[in-house]
């Protein structure tokens, strides 16, 4: 009898649990963001402390590959869970304002950003930017050694097996091959891949194992994002970061982008938080906390590390965005065998 | 009427009344065990109509996924070859180990106690103090490839194959083995006897092994090789459609769940050999000298397996100060794992006994229960997930938002299947002359059932609770999809921090979920021991 009455409640208790994860009724909002935890956090218990208005994360990981929030997000499209998607990249934001998942808004404090970083519809802005670049072990190499160019990862001068990348089929480096797809145009493209492919480049299981392969002296160098290139220095490690082409073509950057989600349930809060986001002094917050490396603002100073300022890969977001599925698509053809 | 008429009177007018009872009891638990298996399949479902109803709208994406390509074929072939390995070489020194082990009661208890604890850190980790390992018995060099990805799986799942080999052997009836071993070797009589016996329950332990092989992509992935269980998350990626990933994950799925049939056909097919009246092993067996060498090699591995992980995480974390910040930080992350994992065990042992009672059932209503009870172990996580999100939109009439149930639901959806068969392993262990001994006497069926049935159950229930406990601390796929606003769960952190680099935070909250399965697997075994209805069978 005492079993059974333990059953019950429990079974009650179960109810009364669920029944209290209802929505509260005090002022909150509901973010999805692909930025690194320990970037977003701080910047999220600011916005609380600041505005009064509790913000409920959650937080991607590179892991889930791109099934992660971007999944969530079209899942949920009929009846929204989150009120802003703040993206640590761009492509998957596109995708999302072309599936009819965000709404406009047009934030004052975007107002400076440049054309090319925010939407013409309003549904997304820009807020601040990684750069592609190369990861160098200085035990490994000598510096006229280094490798200057994305194209290095197609020579011979240097051992396939000790240069690496990220699995091109997904992440940023996913996103950098559609823009090459974009710049170089499909055919060299394509070409250029299956070169890296057919001499055995490594390609790895993300950026964050490219960084620290390279740190670990496992590989001599290898492409990855400024924000992983920068934790391998800002850790001691034997490594020299190199911003490729720069008399050529030009570094891909990668700006991140915050949008209001289409029928948000906080709209108020919502966009309390997308101004707070895309302000200048929380984009210089998160560079300075390393969850970025540029400020997308026009006439802004060049970060620290950088000798000189960085010439960008001269690139139309919505054109990397086109040219994502025919670069997927041949991408697989050429790596999952 | 003399004394033994009244008695026959007693016992019949006590079988009548207790017929007619059981047959609305029966159905009372055929209707609840039908309503719990809807409740673990409701997320498919909730799939199943999303893609029916052309939620995704893409079916040319569909179509397309359909053809699959030489290329996907041959990768597919390749992926079955390299799971076939590894579970199979997993297996075969995991039985290695069992077999040493048996003989040693104390180390095997330690080590039953200690498996949770190497279950519950995520294979990955394993893979990358592995992979650090490998390149530098390599001189630097990194190895990578299908033998050093092989291997390294090999090594993730060798505690979880020694596990099952040890289930495996002991369910053989050793009254056989005894008397066939005083007249030969124990060498023949393992390979004539013991291994025949032991064979469907161990081929059982090959399909989960090969299956968890099969759908993982991340070691694969640390020494880039590609498997095809990369191919469904590719599809999804240009598409960024879950129909076209089910279309593409379905080769997977009917070849995970034929081969869990056809093992678990042989263990029903195996039902003659009487588990219950097991007996211990009594006396210290010889083997020949190779099978010893290779047996103690086994052990080796798997004691490096169990304490290599364990160093290394220990000299990572550093102090107990590191150890102690790291707990502070991830304190949110940390109560909503309890919570969730508390709620799976609050609802998953019942929903576990619901579902583990028709697979004894030999009819076609048996059959389909076990298909049915099979499909989980075969989808993608992440589909897992999404079929969850489905449903909370289907079901957002509720008077409670029901996106609050979804973390729990999908580790109940994924693990109540595997704590139900290892439930049903336990139930056949049962001598069924004690139920029906209880039956004669009992006030009720839930009477019965309380005061016979679930102590003798409770050691499975125990093992099926610990599993249910550390897979579901361990879950990511399905759980980042669902993850409540606000209250990620520690693995979450875990894997957003091992992106960030912050490899001491790592460590700690490794050593943290090791020490907290560790705890529940001393507690587990200890409760099973010290349970008074052990000694029954």
């Amino acid at each position: 009898m005492r079993i059974q009455f333990l059953f019950v409640a429990c079974l009650l208790g179960c109810g009364a649990l669920l029944g209290g994860c209802r929505k509260s009724a005090s002022r909150e909002v509901v973010i999805y963001t692909s930025v690194d935890q320990v970037y977003a956090e701080p910047i999220l218990r600011d916005f609380e402390r600041e505005r009064g208005i509790r913000a409920r994360a959650v937080y991607d990981v590179e892991a889930a590959k791109t099934t992660g929030l971007t999944t969530r997000l079209l899942a949920e499209k009929r009846k929204p869970q989150a009120d802003v998607f703040w993206n640590n990249e761009f492509a998957n934001t596109l995708l999302l304002r072309q599936r009819s998942v965000l709404a406009p808004y047009r934030s004052p404090a975007a107002s400076d950003l440049p054309m090319q970083y925010r939407d013409a519809g309003d549904c997304w802005a820009g807020m601040g930017g990684r750069a592609r670049v190369l990861l160098v072990n200085t035990t490994k190499l000598k510096p006229d050694h280094y490798p200057s160019s994305i194209q290095d990862l197609a020579s011979a001068q240097w051992p396939a097996r000790s240069v690496g990348m990220a699995n091109p089929l997904f992440g940023t480096t996913a996103t950098h091959a559609a823009a090459l797809y974009a710049t170089m145009g499909a055919e060299p493209a394509r070409t250029f891949f299956r070169k890296v492919q057919a001499r055995g480049v490594r390609a790895v299981d993300g950026n964050s194992v490219v960084r620290d392969m390279v740190a670990n002296g496992l590989l001599a160098w290898g492409l990855t994002d400024t924000d992983d290139a920068l934790g391998a220095v800002s850790r001691g490690a034997p490594v020299a970061i190199v911003v490729p082409d720069q008399q050529t073509t030009g570094a891909f950057v990668l700006p991140g982008t915050v949008a209001l989600i289409a029928g948000a349930p906080h709209p108020r809060e919502a966009k309390a938080l997308v101004d707070y986001l895309l302000a200048k002094e929380t984009e210089a917050r998160l560079i300075a906390a390393g969850g970025c490396q540029f400020s997308l603002r026009a006439g802004a100073a060049p970060p620290k590390w950088l000798r000189e300022p960085l010439k960008p890969l001269a690139v139309e977001l919505t054109d990397v965005q086109e040219q994502m599925p025919l670069a997927l698509k041949d991408l697989r053809a050429i790596f999952n065998r | 009427m003399n004394g033994a008429g009244a008695a026959i009177e007693t016992i019949q007018h006590i079988s009548i009344r207790h017929h007619n009872g059981r047959s609305g009891a029966r159905w009372l638990a055929g209707g609840a065990a039908v309503g719990a298996l809807a409740l673990l399949l409701a997320p498919y479902l909730a799939l199943g109509i999303a893609l029916a109803s052309g939620q995704y709208g893409e079916g040319s994406g569909v179509r397309q996924a359909f053809a699959y390509s030489g290329r996907q074929l041959l990768l597919l072939a390749h992926s079955l070859l390299f799971s076939g390995a590894v579970a199979g070489g997993a297996l075969l020194l995991g039985v290695g180990c069992a077999l040493k082990l048996r003989g040693m009661p104390r180390l095997g208890g330690l080590f039953l106690a200690a498996l949770p604890v190497l279950i519950v850190v995520p294979v990955y980790l394993h893979g990358l103090a592995w992979a650090a390992c490998l390149s530098s018995l390599a001189g630097g060099l990194p190895g990578q490839g299908w033998w050093a990805a092989g291997w390294v799986e090999v090594m993730a799942l060798l505690p979880l194959a020694t596990g099952i080999a040890l289930v495996g052997l002991q369910a053989v009836d050793r009254a056989q083995v005894e008397a066939a071993s005083l007249h030969q070797s124990d060498w023949r009589v393992f390979q004539h006897i013991e291994w025949p016996l032991a064979a469907p329950m161990l081929l059982v332990g090959l399909g989960l092994l090969f299956l968890i092989s099969l759908t993982d992509y991340s070691i694969p992935s640390l020494f880039a090789v590609n498997v095809y269980a990369i191919e469904i998350f590719t599809q999804y990626s240009l598409d960024g459609s879950p129909a076209a990933a089910l279309v593409t994950a379905l080769p997977l799925i009917v070849v995970a769940a034929g081969l869990m049939l056809l093992g678990l056909a042989r263990v029903r097919q195996a039902a003659s050999t009487p588990w219950f009246r097991q007996t211990p092993l009594l006396r210290r067996e010889r083997w020949p000298v190779l099978l010893q060498a290779v047996q103690g090699m086994a052990v080796i591995l798997l004691l490096a397996q169990a304490v290599a992980p364990l160093i290394g995480l220990l000299v990572m974390t550093g102090s107990g100060h590191a150890w102690a910040q790291a707990m502070i930080a991830a304190r949110t992350e940390i109560g909503s794992t309890l919570a969730i994992v508390g709620m799976v065990m609050l609802l998953g042992l019942p929903l576990t006994l619901l579902v583990a009672g028709p697979l004894s059932r030999a009819d076609g209503v048996g059959k389909a229960w076990w298909v049915l009870l099979c499909l989980p172990f075969a989808m993608p996580a992440p589909l897992t997930g999404i079929g969850a999100l489905h449903l909370a939109a289907l079901v957002s009439w509720l008077p409670f938002d029901p996106g609050a149930g979804l973390p729990v639901l999908v580790s109940l959806a994924r693990f109540v299947p595997v704590a139900a068969f290892v439930c049903y392993a336990r139930q056949r262990r049962i001598d069924p002359g004690l139920l029906e001994a209880a039956r004669l006497f009992q006030r009720s069926s839930a009477h019965g059932a309380l005061t016979v049935r679930l102590p003798l159950l409770l050691p499975g229930l125990l093992l099926a609770g610990l599993l249910l406990l550390t897979l579901t601390a361990g879950e990511l796929g399905a759980t980042l999809l669902v993850a409540r606003p606000g209250a990620p769960t520690l693995m979450i952190r875990l894997y957003n921090l091992l992106h960030y680099g912050a490899s001491r935070d790592v460590a700690a909250l490794c050593l943290t979920l090791m020490a907290g399965a560790g705890v529940t697997g001393i507690l587990a075994l200890w409760g099973a021991r010290a349970w008074p209805g052990r000694g029954l069978n």
